[in-house]
């Protein structure tokens, strides 16, 4: 059963065509990302899949189901989102802004259990975020709160994670033990994520989409997408491959 | 201190603030007085409690409830600290609607209906405006409120430029808030108590809304319905406290934050402990206003923020 799939979906902003026509269809146990220029329109995707914006043509099925079917409430049980940034102007302790990952399980009248309170202790634990649970988040670097947002999303634990550029503000150390830990927690189930660092791709994803511009696009398995010639169309500059380990690594000439 | 044991210390200080407003004044009731105008139901201590100084009490009380109420259901929907419950530019209609008919020489139904007419005028442009394009963002309907206000404040001036010196006296009384003129009818407390029942209600939805709106959304919350939700109820708050007791200042947004340094930012602890802050700070303002220079009578606004500034000043800078 494809979990998360868009049909003829056409998006642009002002003048600008990010996809035109774009049929994708995403399943379960795999891992997708998105490659694209500055202002190519991947965080405008990630938006209109997660249904806070509204595809001009097309439309995106949720679990086989058109995404205007379901509240929003459903919507959040079922699909969790990383922002980019994170907008937060009040201060807030960092259990309480990953609590917040469980109020699409609670009716409106309910209070966070301690077993929710559990579920979002453990996500902080593997966040390494445990010992700052009760720090305001603003007392936090950069890195800790991108941290706090994927706590955040692990207590959400939904069957299909957006994340525009989760590498952001992680220092490499991070980002290899997030996007491991990511890959191990969503591991049957779908996670679709933006990035810049096509070799950070390469290793953690199974399928890419290229946003080449003007509404073109070109998707399929990564190891036949991140070729030196499609990166070359991408990004418009001369790509070098380095080949170790088995691995192959892209970089600018 | 844990947020259980500050919500009853707030509680304690409320009840306080009351049986001070009912024994300061002219004549100074003892407790014995006030126990004993529960009983009689004729004599000085019963007409002073229960004619004169519950009745103001009470009216102080519901203002200030619902002007923090407004002011931190503003704050979560405009996702700005600085927001109080005048920021879209309310009191200036208000205002300038009061000032009018005080400068027409009408009386106090007349000023009170003339400023919540003026107020809802100031509503219901600013959400034509902000809403007449689609993208609605939260700097976009901030920006269309504060320039408001500033084209208020100009009919304010104007206003206080063209009227006699003994008009001036009462304009400037309703611009700084005064609670001498009105009473409370029937209506206002249970609404106060419903939309505080209401909001809390929906205070998990205001904890993810005060995070961004994306953010919010992507968790679940409808937030198209709830910005509007929000957005007509501050304003309606804002406008019949306003109309009740003229433009006081400074309690919106000072409650809020106050309790905000105190028990954290969970709206289901912030919204019925605003209520009761900014009521309580209203009914003592309102003491000391009546009492401090007595037989003079002082404008509450300027008490407001006598007390309420160092108190403020002093949890901000407790912590560092």
């Amino acid at each position: 059963m494809s979990l998360l799939e868009c049909n003829n979906l056409g998006i642009s902003i002002g003048n600008t065509s990010v996809c035109q026509n774009l049929n994708l269809q995403m399943n379960a146990g795999e891992s997708w990302v998105v490659l694209g220029k500055n202002g190519s329109g991947k965080t405008t995707l990630i938006h209109t899949l997660a249904g806070l914006r509204q595809a001009e043509t097309g439309e995106v099925r949720l679990q086989e189901q058109s995404l205007h079917q379901y509240s929003r409430q459903q919507i959040a049980q079922r699909l969790g989102v990383l922002f980019q940034q994170d907008e937060e102007s009040f201060p807030s302790t960092v259990l309480e802004s990953t609590l917040i990952g469980r109020h699409p399980f609670l009716n409106w009248m309910q209070w966070e259990s301690n077993n929710d309170i559990a579920l979002a202790e453990q996500a902080l634990d593997k966040m390494d975020l445990l010992e700052f649970k009760n720090r305001d988040i603003h007392t936090l670097s950069g890195g800790e709160r991108r941290r706090v947002r994927i706590a955040c999303l692990l207590t959400q634990n939904p069957d299909i994670a957006l994340l525009d550029e989760p590498d952001n503000h992680l220092d490499i150390h991070h980002q290899i033990e997030t996007l491991t830990l990511l890959k191990q927690q969503f591991k049957n189930k779908l996670l679709f994520m933006s990035a810049h660092d096509v070799n950070l791709a390469t290793r953690f994803c199974t399928h890419a989409l290229l946003l080449l511009g003007d509404g073109k696009s070109i998707c399929g398995k990564i190891d036949e997408i991140i070729t030196t010639g499609n990166l070359e169309l991408l990004y418009g500059i001369k790509i070098n491959k380095l080949r170790q380990d088995n691995s192959d690594y892209y970089f600018p000439a | 201190m844990s947020r259980i044991q500050a919500s009853l210390l707030l509680l304690f200080i409320c009840l306080c603030s009351f049986a001070l407003a009912i024994s300061m004044g002219s004549t100074t009731l003892s407790i014995h007085d006030i126990v004993s105008s529960f009983n009689e139901h004729q004599g000085l201590p019963h007409t002073l409690v229960f004619e004169l100084r519950l009745p103001r009490a009470m009216l102080a009380f519901v203002c200030g409830g619902m002007l923090a109420l407004a002011g931190l259901l503003m704050q979560a929907l405009l996702r700005n600290p600085l927001a109080d419950p005048y920021i879209l530019g309310i009191s200036g209609g208000a205002a300038s609607g009061a000032l009018l008919a005080i400068l027409l020489g009408m009386g106090a139904l007349i000023i009170q209906t003339a400023a919540f007419t003026g107020a809802l005028l100031s509503i219901m442009l600013v959400f034509a405006l902000a809403h007449s394009n689609s993208s609605w963002t939260s700097n976009r309907l901030l920006l269309t409120g504060v320039v408001l206000a500033a084209g208020w404040n100009a009919m304010i001036s104007f206003l206080l430029s063209i009227s006699h010196s003994q008009q001036v006296h009462g304009m400037l009384f309703w611009l700084m808030g005064d609670l001498s003129y009105n009473l409370l009818s029937y209506w206002e407390a249970p609404l106060l108590i419903i939309i505080t029942f209401v909001s809390f209600i929906f205070s998990r939805h205001l904890n993810l809304m005060s995070r961004g709106e994306l953010q919010a959304s992507a968790l679940g919350v409808n937030t198209r319905s709830l910005r509007l939700v929000l957005f007509s109820t501050a304003s309606l708050l804002t406008a019949i406290a306003i109309s009740l007791a003229g433009s006081i200042g400074f309690i919106g947004l000072m409650a809020p934050h106050m309790l905000r340094l105190i028990i954290g930012s969970d709206h289901r602890l912030l919204v019925p402990t605003a209520v009761i802050l900014g009521g309580t700070l209203l009914v003592l303002a309102d003491t000391l206003a009546r009492t401090v220079l007595a037989p003079v009578q002082l404008p509450v606004g300027i008490l407001t923020a006598m007390l309420g500034v160092p108190a403020f000043l002093y949890l901000l800078y407790r912590k560092s």
